[in-house]
């Protein structure tokens, strides 16, 4: 119906969240932050390939912007 | 007094000469017609829907979208009394200082006015939005004024409808005349073209014409439809009006609006916290203005949030233990300590971002549009480094740790379900101190014509990262004053 439609464009962040708006769209995501899940699909924290920048003191493992001292103290070292 | 376009009478406009004819009825078109009643003029307002909406009505936005998926354009706006601040979310933030001047990363950027020049406005604009006093929002990243700089959003709550609002004192103002079911079809020049001389109309049942005449002209229609009516005023002038140099309907600016990635604090979250660039660090980086939202994605889609969180169970699970958790793919629910980041940004100044008509004609034989909107290497550079900046800062300061969203991460393209834009239309007739840069003047008129002004988020000569009603209200103020002492003077 056009009158249903009519909303589908609706501040996401107001009457209708943005997972609403996608539904009605036919759009839904099965997980919005498909990327983070399949990098999590691994599982164990460990480094992936091209994942593995140590800049400025801060590590990135699997997307995780981390303390040097967070690997030890979580096992992942 | 308001009134029915299908009902109209010779004698609504026969020989009435309005001081002011505005189109439109959404926070740019009301704010402005009650400042002009309030200033004495006598104010023709003009709204293409009725009081509810309306398939017929609505159907009238359709249009095509070409390069990032977009919202439909019969859903991204709506065509009835109070426009679209019937599905606005309430979000305001004025615009910052370092907002108007130039950045030489981002050429053509810079208004021709500055931030001062709206300030009169701000306490009149939070009464019209309903808005709380200003508070000091709170800062999680405290002595790191080099980088990022806390922000606030306040929330129109109620949400302000301006036709819901204003309704009232519309129906009983004895200087403005409101008229539903009132389509703008076309704008009529004088020989010189360089003056209005009526507005064009027609309502849906009937197939005659109405012309309005008034001293100056306003167009409030939103920041697709404002170069839409521009560009299709071909009747006498064959480029559309205002469009000498081939500017109307370009540098249309949205604010990308993007899940940055997963957060474990190690404070529980009470609140909304949002991260600004500082101005040095635009500079610096090359980056335009962003705000990094930390909090619940879903909460602050609720309808009636305001910034504070509701409040969450205790969680007595340490650190180390939700990050470890988080990282495993494992979460263990613990919405005081984990949550979401999300960016909003602004995006830089292309005339390749733009709408343009198409071929395909409404059933008033006005051509409909596309829009056109893409990402630069600026926008995608502000995106990511707002996201490596956020998250290097939380754990270099041990305030917690981020998740970057991979495609941010890797630098990939984002596809639909990992950017969208804000329902924010902007830019498309600029505003500019010289004809060459923009379409309208630092007071809204339109360059090249003595009486036409423009209103609303289109006149935006570049978008900040606050979201724009609070903006366009501040706007319509200063254009009622103005066109007072323009209009008011004869």
């Amino acid at each position: 119906m056009k009158n249903s439609s009519m909303y589908r464009g609706a501040d996401m962040r107001g009457r209708h969240s943005r997972r609403e708006i996608l539904a009605v769209m036919g759009a839904l995501p099965l997980v919005l932050f498909a990327g983070m899940s399949s990098a999590m699909a691994d599982g164990d924290g460990s480094e992936t390939a091209g994942d593995g920048s140590e800049t400025a003191g801060i590590v990135m493992r699997n997307g995780w912007m981390l303390r040097p001292e967070d690997l030890a103290r979580l096992g992942m070292s | 007094m308001i009134l029915d376009a299908e009902a109209r009478e010779e004698s609504w406009f026969g020989d009435r000469v309005f001081d002011v004819c505005v189109v439109g009825t959404g926070p740019a078109g009301v704010t402005l017609a009650r400042r002009l009643a309030a200033k004495g003029l006598s104010v023709g307002l003009f709204e293409a829907g009725g009081e509810a909406p309306d398939p017929e009505s609505q159907a009238l936005y359709e249009g095509a979208t070409a390069g990032q998926p977009y919202y439909p354009l019969d859903a991204t706006r709506l065509r009835y009394f109070g426009g679209s601040s019937n599905h606005w979310g309430g979000w305001t933030r004025p615009l910052d200082e370092y907002d108007f001047a130039p950045k030489a990363h981002n050429p053509l950027s810079g208004w021709p006015i500055g931030k001062g020049d709206l300030r009169p406005y701000a306490a009149e604009a939070d009464e019209i939005l309903n808005l709380p006093a200003d508070r000091q929002p709170p800062d999680i990243l405290p002595k790191d004024h080099a980088t990022l700089v806390p922000r606030l959003f306040r929330f129109s709550r109620p949400v302000t409808r301006f036709g819901e609002k204003y309704r009232a004192e519309l129906a009983a103002s004895e200087r403005i005349r409101l008229h539903f079911n009132a389509n703008l079809v076309d704008l009529r020049v004088n020989d010189a073209a360089s003056a209005v001389t009526e507005a064009l109309f027609r309502s849906y049942k009937r197939n005659d014409l109405f012309a309005v005449r008034a001293r100056a002209y306003a167009l409030c229609l939103g920041g697709l439809e404002n170069p839409r009516a521009l560009l299709n005023a071909t009747s006498q002038v064959g480029k559309g009006l205002g469009n000498e140099r081939d500017l109307v309907g370009r540098y249309f600016l949205e604010h990308p609006h993007a899940p940055a990635g997963r957060i474990v604090l190690r404070q529980p979250m009470t609140w909304m916290i949002v991260c600004s660039p500082t101005p040095d660090f635009m500079d610096r980086e090359k980056v335009l203005n962003f705000g990094v939202r930390l909090g619940h994605f879903d909460e602050w889609n609720g309808g009636d949030f305001t910034g504070a969180f509701a409040p969450q169970p205790e969680c007595r699970t340490d650190f180390d233990r939700l990050l470890a958790a988080e990282m495993k793919g494992a979460p263990t629910a613990c919405p005081a300590h984990v949550g979401d980041a999300f960016i909003a940004c602004e995006q830089s100044l292309s005339p390749d971002n733009r709408v343009r008509l198409t071929g395909e004609r409404d059933r008033f034989g006005l051509r409909r549009i596309e829009l056109d909107w893409r990402l630069s290497e600026t926008d995608m550079h502000t995106l990511r480094t707002a996201a490596m900046t956020v998250g290097g800062l939380l754990a270099e300061r041990d305030v917690g740790r981020l998740k970057v969203a991979d495609w941010l991460a890797e630098g990939q393209a984002p596809t639909a379900d990992q950017l969208w834009g804000g329902n924010h239309h902007m830019g498309t007739t600029r505003m500019s101190a010289d004809a060459s840069a923009g379409v309208v003047d630092a007071n809204l008129k339109v360059h090249s014509l003595a009486n036409l002004y423009v209103g609303g988020s289109s006149v935006f000569a570049t978008s900040g990262h606050a979201n724009p009603t609070y903006t366009i209200v501040q706007l319509s103020l200063r254009l009622g004053d103005h066109l007072a002492g323009v209009v008011g003077r004869g």
